[in-house]
This record gives C-alpha cells, sequence and structure tokens, in this order.
C-alpha cells in the first residue's frame, strides 16, 4: 500500500463520500419501495403493520438524512441551486397529504392539511416538498396525538406552518437552531443538520430583495413546537 | 376524480429490473393494463416507432447510451411524441447539470426518487387534469394554428381558473409566433404585475424584440438572467439578440456562460463553436466542437460540422499536422460506428474527407486531388441540403485542384439555391475575389440569379392568367432541386392555396401545401408571408377540410 498526503485524503473525502451518499439514496429508495409493497399485503391493525410503518419511518429518516448531507455538500461547492417555479399550494398540500398522511395516523395522529384562502407560492416545489416532508416526518416521534400544515399568505410572504402538539422545541434549538450545526443531540437523534438545510435553503428564495426565513416557536397546539417556513 | 389508468397506453423506460417492476406495480395499482417495458432509450425509441404512447415513466439516467432527456428531445424530433402524451421523467438526487437538462426540455412533470405510490398518483391527477384544460391549445400550436390556439386560450381561462397561467403562458407564445407583439407584451406585464415569473419577463422581452426595441428587449433578457441565473432560454435569446446587434463578441461569452450552466445540450455548444469560429477564437471553437461530438454520439442532432469544424479550427489553432491527425481519427470513428446492429456501417461523411483535402492542399501533398475528387462524388450523389459554407469550401478546393468546371458547378447551384441571400452571393463574389476571378465571378452570379428569377417570374405568370397546375408543375421542380430557396418556397405555397381555393376542395392538394408550409418553416419560421399562409390554409381547412388532413 502507498502512502497518501493528508491533502490527498482530504480533497478526495468529500468526493467519495458525495458518491456513497448516492448510492445509499438509491438503495434507500428501493427499501422504501419494498416497504410500500410489503404494507399494502399485511392486514390492517396487527403487528407486522406496525413493524412495516416503523421501518417507513426510519428509512424516509435516513433518506432525509442523506439528501441534507448531499445538500451540505452542494452548499460548499455552490452548486446547490434553487429554481423557483410558481406552485398552486393547494395541490402542493394535496401531494404533501398523499406522502405522509397514512404513516401518521397510523402511529394515531391525527393530520389535517389546509390552505387558507387560494395561495399561489413561487418557490422550488421539490426543495420546500422535501424539508416539510422530512419536519412532518420527525413530528413521527414527537408529536402527542395532533399534527396540523398549513399555507397562507402573510405580509407578501407564502407561509407554511407545521404545528404539532408535542413537547415543543428546546430553548437551545430555539435560541440558535440551524444557525449552527454538527453536534449530535444524542438524546434527539438531532444533528440540527435537518434545520440549518432548511434555513440555507429558504434564504435562497431571494424575490425583490425580500430573502425567506425560517421561524421557529412553540407556538404548535396546546404550547407544541411551530416551524414555519416564510418564502418571499 | 378517481385515477384509473385503464386506457392508457404506457411506456416505462427503466435501466434496472427492480425500478421497472415497482413501477409497473404502482401502475397496475391505479388500474393500468396496456404496459410496455423499454431497458434503454434505444429500446425506447424503437418502441415508439410501433405504439403511440399516452404516457410515459421514463428515468433519466439510463446507464450506457441515451439519456432520458437525450430520448425525450429525440421522440419530440422524430414527431413520434402526441402533442397530447404526458412525459414523466424521474430522476435520482437532483445534480445540478441533470435539473438544468431536465427543466429545458420541459417534460410534463418530474419525479424525484424514491417514487411514492400516494404522490404518484396525486401527481398523475393533477397532470391528467391539467392536460385536459390545455390539450386542444396544443394541438392548434403542433398545427400552426395559432389563431385558434389564441381562441381556446381565452376559452380555457374561464374554464380553467387554476391553469390560468398555463393558458396564458401558451396564449403569449401563440401571439409571437403570430407576430402580435403588442397583445402579448400587454398579457406579460399583467403578469409581472403581481410577481417577477420567469417566462413573462422572457416573452416580454421577445415582444419588445419583435416591435424593434432591441435595447429595452436586452435589458429584459438581462434582467431574467439576474433574477434567475440558471434560466436558459434567456442567455439563449440574449445571445440572440446580440449577434443581431453585431456584438458577436458578446454573443459568444452569453453562450459559453449558458453552455457551462447546462452543459448537456448539444445544441447550446454547437452554436458557442459556430460563433467562436466565426470570431476567430479557434481554440474555444475547437473545445465547443470536441464536446458537441461528444454528445453527438447520442443524439438526433449530431451533425457532420462539428467534425468539420473541428478540423478547421484545430488547423487554425495548433496547424495542419494536428488538424490531419484529428481528420483522421474522426474518419477512423466514422467508420467504425454502426447505427444498429445488423446496419452496416455510415459511409464518412464527404466533409470529413473534403476537411481532409483542404489539409493536404495546404501542405501540397501530391494526393490532395484524389481527396478534393473523392469528397466531390460524395457531394454530387446528394447536393441537396449542403450548408453554404461547405459548397463554398468544395468549389474553393476544387479550384485548387484543378476541378474548374465542377467548381464553377458548385457555385452555380448555390446561387441559385439562395438568389435571394446578400450574405450567399456576398460569400460567393468573395471566393471569386480571393481566386483572382472577380468579373468572371460576377458574371456567374449574375447568370445563375437571372436563371431562378425568370423561373419565379414565369410561374407568377403562368399562375396569374389562370394556369395554376402549369406553375404548380414548374415552381415544383424547382423547389425539389433548389429545396433552400425561400422564394421559391413561398411562391409554390401561395400558388398551392390559390389551387385549393379555386377548386373543391383536394386532400392532396392541401397534403403538398403543408408539406411545403413545413420546410418553409424550417428554414425561416418567423417569415411575415409564410406565417400569412399558414394562417390562411389554416382558416381553409378549418372550413372545408375533412379533420383528417390537419393531423
Amino acid at each position: 500500500m502507498t502512502l497518501v498526503t493528508d491533502d490527498l485524503v482530504a480533497v478526495e473525502f468529500a468526493s467519495v463520500l458525495a458518491s456513497s451518499v448516492h448510492d445509499m439514496k438509491n438503495s434507500i429508495g428501493h427499501l422504501l419501495n419494498s416497504a410500500e409493497a410489503i404494507e399494502s399485503l399485511v392486514p390492517d391493525n396487527s403487528i407486522a403493520r406496525d413493524q412495516v410503518l416503523a421501518l417507513q419511518h426510519e428509512a424516509r429518516r435516513i433518506n432525509f438524512d442523506l439528501m441534507h448531507l448531499l445538500g451540505l455538500y452542494k452548499f460548499e461547492r455552490s452548486r446547490q441551486v434553487v429554481n423557483p417555479t410558481v406552485v398552486d399550494c393547494e395541490e402542493f398540500l394535496i401531494e404533501l397529504t398523499a406522502y405522509n398522511e397514512s404513516l401518521l395516523t397510523s402511529r394515531g395522529l391525527k393530520f389535517s392539511a389546509e390552505c387558507r384562502g387560494a395561495v399561489e407560492g413561487f418557490f422550488d416545489r421539490d426543495l420546500i416538498m422535501g424539508i416539510l416532508n422530512s419536519t412532518l416526518n420527525n413530528t413521527y416521534n414527537f408529536a402527542e396525538s395532533e399534527v396540523e400544515v398549513s399555507c397562507e399568505t402573510l405580509e407578501g410572504y407564502t407561509v407554511f406552518s407545521v404545528r404539532d402538539d408535542g413537547p415543543g422545541y428546546g430553548p437551545k434549538v430555539l435560541k440558535g437552531g440551524g444557525e449552527q450545526m454538527g453536534r449530535t443531540d444524542y438524546a434527539t437523534g438531532s444533528t440540527g443538520l435537518g434545520l440549518y438545510f432548511a434555513r440555507r435553503i429558504t434564504e435562497m428564495h431571494c424575490h425583490r430583495g425580500r430573502p425567506g426565513k425560517v421561524v421557529l416557536d412553540n407556538e404548535g397546539i396546546r404550547g407544541g413546537g411551530r416551524l414555519q417556513l416564510w418564502l418571499p | 376524480m378517481a385515477l384509473n389508468l385503464k386506457d392508457h397506453r404506457i411506456l416505462i423506460v427503466d435501466d434496472f429490473r427492480e425500478m421497472r417492476i415497482t413501477l409497473r406495480g404502482m401502475l397496475e395499482s391505479l388500474g393500468a393494463r396496456d404496459i410496455t417495458e423499454a431497458r434503454s432509450g434505444e429500446d425506447a425509441l424503437e418502441e415508439f416507432g410501433r405504439n403511440r404512447f399516452d404516457l410515459v415513466l421514463c428515468d433519466y439516467n439510463l446507464g450506457k447510451g441515451r439519456d432520458g432527456q437525450q430520448v425525450l428531445e429525440e421522440a419530440r424530433h422524430r414527431g413520434v411524441l402526441r402533442p397530447d402524451a404526458i412525459w414523466i421523467m424521474i430522476t435520482a438526487e437532483n445534480t445540478m447539470d441533470m435539473v438544468m437538462a431536465v427543466v429545458e426540455y420541459a417534460p410534463d412533470s418530474y419525479l424525484v426518487k424514491p417514487i411514492n405510490k400516494a404522490v404518484l398518483q396525486v401527481r398523475l391527477e393533477r397532470i391528467l387534469k391539467r392536460k385536459s384544460a390545455v390539450k386542444a391549445v396544443e394541438f392548434a400550436m403542433a398545427k400552426r394554428d395559432y389563431d385558434r390556439a389564441v381562441a381556446l386560450c381565452d376559452d380555457g381561462v374561464a374554464k380553467y381558473p387554476e391553469f390560468r397561467l398555463d393558458l396564458l403562458k401558451l396564449k403569449v407564445e401563440a401571439l409571437l409566433a403570430r407576430r402580435d407583439p403588442d397583445a402579448a407584451a400587454e398579457i406579460c406585464s399583467g403578469v409581472l404585475g403581481d410577481r417577477d415569473v420567469p417566462w413573462a419577463l422572457l416573452a416580454l422581452g421577445r415582444a419588445r424584440h419583435q416591435q424593434g426595441d432591441q435595447a429595452q428587449a436586452l435589458a429584459l433578457f438581462n434582467q431574467a438572467i439576474s433574477q434567475n441565473e440558471t434560466h436558459m432560454a434567456a442567455y439563449d435569446w440574449k445571445a440572440r439578440l446580440e449577434r443581431e446587434m453585431g456584438h458577436s463578441e458578446a454573443a459568444q461569452k452569453t453562450l459559453g456562460q449558458a453552455a457551462s450552466l447546462s452543459p448537456k445540450v448539444i445544441r447550446r455548444h454547437q452554436s458557442l463553436a459556430d460563433m467562436a469560429h466565426a470570431n476567430g477564437d479557434y481554440t474555444t471553437a475547437a473545445n465547443a466542437y470536441r464536446k458537441a461530438l461528444a454528445l453527438g454520439a447520442n443524439s438526433c442532432f449530431s451533425r457532420p460540422d462539428d467534425a468539420v469544424g473541428l478540423v478547421d479550427a484545430v488547423s487554425a489553432a495548433e496547424g495542419p499536422e494536428a488538424a490531419l491527425k484529428v481528420a483522421n481519427e474522426l474518419s477512423g470513428q466514422n467508420a467504425a460506428r454502426r447505427v444498429r446492429p445488423g446496419r452496416s456501417a455510415q459511409p464518412i461523411p464527404w466533409r470529413i474527407t473534403l476537411a481532409r483535402g483542404k489539409i493536404l492542399l495546404k501542405k501540397n501533398d501530391p494526393g490532395a486531388a484524389e481527396v478534393v475528387a473523392q469528397a466531390l462524388e460524395g457531394y454530387q450523389s446528394e447536393p441537396e441540403g449542403t450548408p453554404v459554407t461547405a459548397s463554398i469550401d468544395l468549389a474553393r478546393c476544387c479550384f485548387q485542384a484543378g476541378l474548374k468546371d465542377e467548381a464553377h458547378a458548385i457555385m452555380d447551384r448555390l446561387v441559385r439555391e439562395y438568389h435571394d441571400r446578400p450574405d450567399v452571393i456576398a460569400a460567393a463574389q468573395n471566393l471569386f475575389d480571393e481566386l483572382d476571378m472577380k468579373d468572371h465571378g460576377a458574371e456567374l452570379i449574375a447568370g445563375a440569379q437571372k436563371a431562378v428569377v425568370d423561373i419565379n417570374n414565369e410561374g407568377v405568370r403562368l399562375a396569374q392568367s389562370g394556369k395554376l397546375n402549369e406553375a404548380i408543375a414548374l415552381l415544383t421542380r424547382a423547389a425539389d432541386e433548389l429545396p433552400g430557396n425561400l422564394t421559391i418556397l413561398l411562391n409554390v405555397s401561395h400558388v398551392l392555396l390559390l389551387k385549393l381555393r379555386a377548386e373543391p376542395w383536394s386532400n392532396q392538394t392541401a397534403y403538398a401545401l403543408n408539406g411545403y408550409l413545413e420546410r418553409t418553416s424550417k428554414i425561416d419560421a418567423q417569415n411575415a408571408k409564410l406565417v400569412r399562409l399558414q394562417s390562411e390554409f389554416s382558416d381553409l381547412a378549418r372550413k372545408n377540410g375533412p379533420q383528417a388532413v390537419n393531423s
């Protein structure tokens, strides 16, 4: 074996990691498809079903983590692009519901999505959908009984809110969430990466001089957490 | 609305069996019964030859050979895709190159893996709804019946308010195609009052361009780019405008930016190469030709110009030895490439042979004349469709190789084909000047031009005296011999339209007319006389013709 200088390793690691992440994402994709196929075969209210759903939830979690990792890699290389289009938010929420509803209700959570007024947004559909899906997948662990998504126009922004009735965000997250990251909170399994990704992507949505923003607070259902995406 | 795919003809294109099974399962659970699978872009294109599909799910990354975008591009180019067919591109994690390429060729939708059945279902429901709102407009656009497209958009906006923006966008396209920039600009301004919608900004620029306001158009294209630096169509329009304004260096720079942002689109590399070549920047030209050649292996837009241009550019940048090496390599590659298994190797395009001949002439190689003669033979077997620069190059080499009569014949044909194009006439005269044959050249050019003017005049005279069939016979013959001649094409179209109007409806005449209008539109889609003929033909067809004529 030949020796490799530190420099060389450092340069290559990120690329190798990125292509591994791609590969892992592919595998997770197949795994998710298999889990979905099995789900339709197992009877309702069975232990097997709970297991399959738990499997789906965790696989999705990995999928989103990988998505965030790739995002990070692209931010570093300035290769992350935002491609905004006009989005019919009602239709957007229908798709969001299609993706999340069965998993959340299977855990006994009440799920609702509401578009307040006919809202037409202007944003990168896939990226924002990814952020909201990832957020909703996390409520699977934290919500007590209820999760609610809404979309409305406020002060000229299109605002998506995800509210649950869980314990809410801790003071640390509320103070500096998403601005620094990399320190894993082993109790919640949170690396802060998801939030960081959300902030970066939202800020890249800039319209007539106004950037988008993420707002975190505990104005959720009965004092639960609330995450808002403000898109200009 | 319950989604049921039972009446849809569906094609799944994916190189992984696993994925094809998954997609098939999802579609079958949505009622699909008629599903065909293809495992590569090449297979998919063969399937298109056999079937008319309503719904295509195509993975972007298909391993070796064509990718999803190239398959979509080629299916559209070959006209094997119905205007109302739905194309869903499936992509893995969106890398920038891929997103750019996919967005540029606008499939109806794209889904990012992993695919989820519930999401696929709501997405399909939505697309089908959208299609029902825009389908009639898209058919009218495909038939170039822009008046009808505009009317249908107006109806649609009332009927389908949720697809208002899609319909307005189509309406603006139809208005611009009809050369009605005032109406188009008004709609764009209305849309832009609410938001900086990218397409509206670009279309407003195009409208200003049609109104003749170049400065305003350029400002709008720049604004579109600064608001969204990946708005590729805005770069193309900007470059086109810069070229028109005579800023060829700026146009090259714009194309260069676009090509590096979205490196998978062959036609942009080709434009960049041609532009750089014309600007004398041979290093940039050679690089761009190389990229075009690499992409051309899997593209329906590959063209001999790229190989020829590469040899030329290398010759200018690095000298004849390097260029000869490139030319020999290209000849070798071309001889080795097979279209499909079972078919014979493609003949080496004569233009590559000519490129070799040109360098050998420059080196005073004794074998040069023979190579030029080989190229000449290739040209003579099918002179139709030869690009102007290629004809002039060939004529120059023939003169230099002592093939004077042959050179004259080439120039005579060239001038007759483009007798009304001042740029071509000037280029032809330049060649004669360069060879110290100024007067002789002027004489040849005048004679050839007169020959075509006489044919056109005779055609018009016959038509005016009511001898429509004789006029058609004369002009058709001329149009077949000189397929690039715009005046002849317009005249033959005009006379066919007169015949269609004067006599009881004939499918055969309508079909012929449609063909000539198509050909004309390939040369100059914006030509005012062409647009008028198209609109009159559409009117007439709607009133008298059976539906079958139009499809």
